[in-house]
């Protein structure tokens, strides 16, 4: 099963580029870069970008790139962790839901079509009122929110294995359940789980966004993209630059992770190599 | 544009101050603005929040107060010099220091009919006082033990201890009902008065509707024919529909727009006089901030102009009194008047034997973005003096949870009872006050505080006063930082509105050109 | 059973599930409620008031059967802090998420489809290629960013279209449809992004089936493939996808709701969790939830319409 690097491997690549570009930023940048996030200076308040600070200054002089960057951090932070916990809960279920069948696979299914009934938003928000808000209880609420979908994809792949002839074939030949999973199920679902994962990381820097936004995520003084967006948007007027360089940091890291997710699908299924 | 900022801040306050002093300073209300009033004319008003219950004993929400404070009328009221004027009381006086006589107004009339007598005033406070009807404002008048009609417009309210701020708290609270029009509709819903304007509609959660009362007890008043209020979303909308002439009047509008807005030829605003004094709450309940000498540290490490500056863009008074200038309270008495001193604070910390690191926690509201920034700019004043402040923005559940289980180092809040300074320092410092979020125990203060409420005569009070003041900038746990200016804006062709210390919007006294 | 019937059936239990797990979350939220929505006015007796008249301190289960009770009457009581009743709140607001959640939907399948549908019919062209991209980008723009940006470029600057607040259909159409312009368009332009990629995706998944060849070779002409042979297949994965989407409107357009200052539902049942509002969460969450899984039982009756195969199971 020979896989072409085809243009559409052209766009995983390119994408993960992006992604590991801007981790890259996330991780060096606060070190790199000499400005402060936090540190407050009145008189320079809103003032443009200049070619020593590119993104301009915020409402209370901080510089929006310093800024940006800790921020990044923060995003992928969530990300990463949020569809770890998903990955980590969400596969073991799916994969005893889809290779059981019958009374286990409603029992877990049932309660987690509930959880995805709700809009994620709502849902966060809603354990984030339990547990409290902050970067951790963020990525925990997420990975809640996400642990269904996941355990949903993984489900779907194993149904799919199942019927596979093969499959059927080393059944009845005698081989046990767990080599069945290990050998034959668990690769072929490893690319829908993985397409589906880095879609929901692109989701995650959203929504952790919307959240912060809301105010209802991180809190200050930790940076946050969605918070510099909700701050911002009192002097959009007079200051466009406040608003616009986080909003563009957040599309470029969910670009990213999409161009990835896409790329990957198209690459690694068999389908798509025939045309 | 940054240098522009700073100044324009600056002359905004004082053009505020001037304009304050000047209009506190002139003729009687009605013949401010262009030439007479002009009867007739409907004005459609825009405030913050919506109202939700017209029942004068809760006082629920502002916005409630705002729209039924002009179906009813009080004893007394007060006008924006601090002085107190008749309302439905004609005139006064303490006979002793528990007794105290009002003489009624003989010519007003209920909206239902019914005349204004004595026996409404007695029915009001009974009705307040009784505890088996739970109205949440009886708590302020507990000093009043009862009161009795001497006369068919006249009553007689006994005191059950001497209380100098009587008539302010007559002038805050206690619009007059009639006891007829209480048992026969609801007056959470539908409110009865003998205001200047009659009550017409409420479409919840879009309008209400009053009109003028042809009845009034004030001859010639009100100039309007219909008084309508909205309660839209959000600031972006009411100052939209101000500018489209959806709406006449507006309450409020985000600080980072007064500048532009005053250039504009289009609208008009009120002179702006500071009414909600901003401040810090120690919590003294507890080490650290138990010991008054790192309290005095924040106190000598903040930079108030800053602040103001930055979060409120200059639409704040700098202040350490929580009654400033144009009050008739104020003192400007400021005991760390050359903050920030960071020397003066770090030397306060070693005295107080704080080696390292100090932390200290900081609770604020997450929902109160403001507040919240105030926080991150105190957080860099405190760094340069050693001391490291967590910023904890909280959900309103919690934030309260936090202030009544006293579990902060540092809490942000305003308070908007500014007619008397008793009513803020009483419930925030004295130790028997169930608003004492900060734990302050100190009997010296109760004390002062026992005897600046019981004092009757004016002066005395006021004698009192500037040493009450820098007792608590010295040895109590509240920092007040500024005081918001209250301003409102509205159409160029509406006349008479002023910002009142009690807050109401008394439109009695507006006219359209 | 028809295959209605047996949907229908389950939207019972799926209610009851949601309903229980909102309930349980809002009592798991520490803290005193009655102390949230009192805040300053907290003195202990109204305290005390307040959980008595709300039952606050009977047992969960108690508490769970008598709102139960009550719903099921359509009685959704009053909220704590302004003693409104629940009911009439959720009917003011509902217009607005519904009427939001229509705008945009239509736009974004009338301006999405169309563009997959063309994509996919002209794989590798340039205009597939453009397509390609503009919806990748599409996909990765934050709502409110967008909404941000619409509102600095056409209400601000332009001053095209207003930047916020709500006029009733009824009161007045024109600055009704001004108002929901910019939301609308906000919303649409993610969702149109996404129709757009899974129309594309769909539509190349079918062109290869051998109907398609076959109708080709048959000398059928290009545009009537399309219409008569490939969307109808593709139009299930598309009619799931409307579905879906216009669920998560109506329940999480939170943030649109938020910039543009719209009375709508997504934005009361924000406050009312902040506020620790109990009985106007659990209320507008089981709203929302029957409206979403009646989206999802038309959708699964449209199958039933679109592809026989499906009704006879």
């Amino acid at each position: 099963m020979r896989r072409r690097l085809g243009r559409r491997g052209g766009i995983a690549l390119a994408g993960l580029a992006v992604v590991v570009a801007l981790a890259a930023v996330a991780l060096l940048g606060p070190v790199v870069l000499p400005g402060s996030p936090t540190a407050i200076a009145s008189d320079r308040a809103l003032r443009a970008p200049t070619p020593r600070e590119p993104f301009g200054m915020d409402d209370l002089g901080r510089s929006v790139l310093s800024r940006v960057v800790h921020a990044y951090r923060v995003s992928l932070d969530v990300a990463l962790t949020s569809v770890a916990l998903a990955l980590v809960a969400g596969v073991p279920l799916g994969l005893v839901a889809g290779y059981a069948e019958g009374l286990l696979d409603q029992l877990i299914m049932r309660p987690l079509d509930i959880l995805m009934a709700f809009p994620a938003i709502l849902l966060a928000i809603a354990l984030m009122s339990v547990f409290g808000t902050g970067l951790l209880l963020v990525s925990v609420s997420l990975g809640v929110v996400y642990t269904p979908i996941l355990a949903r994809v993984v489900r779907a792949a194993v149904l799919v294995a199942k019927a596979e002839v093969y499959v059927e074939g080393a059944r009845a030949l005698g081989a046990p359940a767990g080599r069945l999973v290990l050998r034959h199920i668990l690769p072929n679902s490893t690319t829908p789980v993985l397409v589906q994962a880095s879609v929901l990381m692109a989701i995650a820097i959203l929504v952790e966004a919307a959240l912060s936004f809301l105010g209802v995520g991180v809190q200050p003084p930790t940076p946050s993209l969605g918070l510099m967006l909700a701050d911002g948007r009192g002097f959009m007027l007079q200051a466009p630059w406040v608003v616009v360089f986080p909003g563009l940091a957040i599309m470029a890291a969910v670009l990213g992770f999409n161009m990835l997710a896409d790329g990957l699908r198209d690459w690694l299924d068999p389908g798509v190599a025939a045309r | 544009m940054r240098n522009a900022a700073r100044a324009i801040g600056r002359r905004q306050w004082l053009m505020g101050a001037g304009a304050a002093l000047a209009a506190g300073a002139a003729l009687p209300r009605a013949s401010r603005g262009q030439g007479s009033p002009r009867r007739g004319g409907t004005l459609r008003v825009a405030t913050v929040d919506k109202p939700v219950n017209m029942d004068p004993g809760y006082a629920q929400l502002y916005s409630s107060l705002q729209v039924y404070q002009n179906v009813y009328n009080k004893l007394v009221y007060v006008d924006e010099r601090g002085q107190f004027l008749p309302g439905l009381a004609r005139s006064w006086k303490a006979v002793d220091d528990k007794t105290w006589v009002f003489d009624l107004v003989d010519n007003a009339v209920f909206h239902n009919g019914e005349p204004f007598t004595a026996k409404d005033v007695v029915y009001t406070f009974t009705r307040l006082l009784d505890p088996a009807n739970k109205l949440p404002m009886r708590v302020f008048f507990t000093p009043v033990e009862g009161v009795e009609a001497t006369g068919p417009h006249q009553v007689r309210v006994h005191l059950n201890r001497p209380f100098g701020p009587l008539l302010a708290t007559l002038s805050q609270a206690t619009e007059i009902v009639n006891e007829k029009a209480v048992k026969e509709k609801d007056p959470k819903l539908v409110p009865i008065g003998t205001g200047p304007f009659r009550f017409v509609e409420w479409v919840k959660d879009d309008h209400v509707t009053l009109e003028r009362w042809d009845r009034y007890h004030r001859p010639g008043k009100p100039y309007l024919d219909r008084l309508v209020f909205y309660a839209p979303a959000d600031d972006t909308v009411r100052l939209t529909g101000l500018q489209t002439g959806r709406f006449d009047w507006i309450q409020t509008v985000p600080p980072q727009r007064w500048a532009e807005l005053e250039r504009a030829g289009d609208i008009k605003s009120s002179a702006g006089r500071p009414y909600f004094p901003f401040f810090f709450m120690l919590n003294a309940s507890k080490p650290p901030l138990a010991d008054r000498r790192l309290r005095q540290a924040i106190a000598w490490a903040l930079d108030r102009a800053e602040i103001v500056k930055l979060v409120y863009f200059n639409t704040h008074a700098v202040t350490a009194e929580p009654c400033p200038e144009p009050s008739p309270w104020a003192t400007g008495v400021n005991a760390h008047k050359t903050a920030p001193d960071v020397e003066r604070a770090k030397a306060l910390l070693r005295e107080a034997g704080v080696t390292g690191e100090l932390r200290l926690s900081y609770w604020v509201k997450s929902q109160v973005p403001v507040l919240v920034k105030t926080g991150e700019i105190l957080r860099e004043q405190l760094r340069k003096v050693g001391i490291t402040l967590d910023v904890q923005p909280v959900e309103s559940g919690q934030y309260f949870e936090g202030l009544v289980g006293k579990k902060f180092d540092i809490a942000a809040a305003w308070w908007s009872v500014t007619v008397d300074p008793d009513l803020f320092y009483y419930p925030m410092q004295h130790s028997r006050s169930p608003w004492n979020f900060t734990g302050f125990k100190s009997d010296e203060a109760d004390k002062r505080l026992d005897a600046f409420r019981a004092a009757v005569d004016p002066a005395a009070r006021k004698k009192m006063y500037p040493e009450l003041v820098r007792f608590f900038q010295e040895e109590g746990s509240l920092v007040i930082f500024s005081n918001e200016i209250q301003r409102y804006w509205m159409k160029p062709a509406v006349q008479g509105v002023v910002p009142l210390p009690s807050l109401e919007l008394r439109f009695e006294d507006v006219w359209r050109l | 059973m028809s295959y209605a019937g047996r949907r229908l059936l389950l939207v019972l239990p799926m209610l009851f599930g949601m309903s229980f797990l909102i309930f349980a979350l809002m009592r798991l939220v520490p803290g005193d409620p009655a102390v949230a929505v009192l805040g300053f006015k907290a003195t202990p007796e109204a305290v005390r008031a307040l959980r008595e008249t709300f039952h606050l301190d009977a047992p969960w289960p108690a508490q769970y059967a008598r709102w139960l009770a009550g719903a099921l009457r359509g009685d959704l009581g009053v909220d704590f802090r302004q003693n409104e009743p629940i009911g009439a709140m959720i009917l003011a607001r509902l217009p607005v998420t519904v009427e939001l959640t229509a705008l945009a939907t239509a736009c974004a399948v009338l301006v999405g489809v169309p563009l997959g549908l063309l994509g996919g019919a002209r794989r590798g062209g340039g205009a597939d290629r453009a397509s390609l991209a503009v919806g990748l980008v599409g996909v990765s723009i934050p709502d409110f960013w967008l909404g941000i940006i619409l509102i600095l470029l056409l209400s601000l600057g332009a001053r095209l279209l207003p930047s916020s607040g709500f006029v009733p259909l009824t009161e007045d159409p024109v600055a009704n449809l001004r108002h929901l312009a910019l939301p609308a368009l906000t919303l649409a332009t993610s969702r149109a992004a996404v129709l757009g990629r899974l129309t594309r995706a769909a539509v190349l998944d079918t062109v290869h089936r051998g109907y398609v060849r076959c109708a080709r070779a048959k000398g059928l002409r290009e545009r009537a493939v399309l219409w008569r042979h490939v969307l109808p297949n593709a139009a299930i994965p598309i009619v799931t996808v409307v579905g879906l989407q216009v669920g998560y409107m109506l329940g999480g357009a939170i943030v649109v709701e938020t910039i543009f200052a719209l009375p709508g539902v997504g934005r009361m049942t924000l406050d009312a969790v902040l506020e620790r509002n109990y009985p106007v969460v659990q209320s507008a969450v089981l709203v929302i939830g029957a409206l979403f899984m009646l989206v999802n039982l038309a959708t699964d009756l449209l199958y039933g319409v679109l592809d026989p195969r499906i009704r006879l199971r």
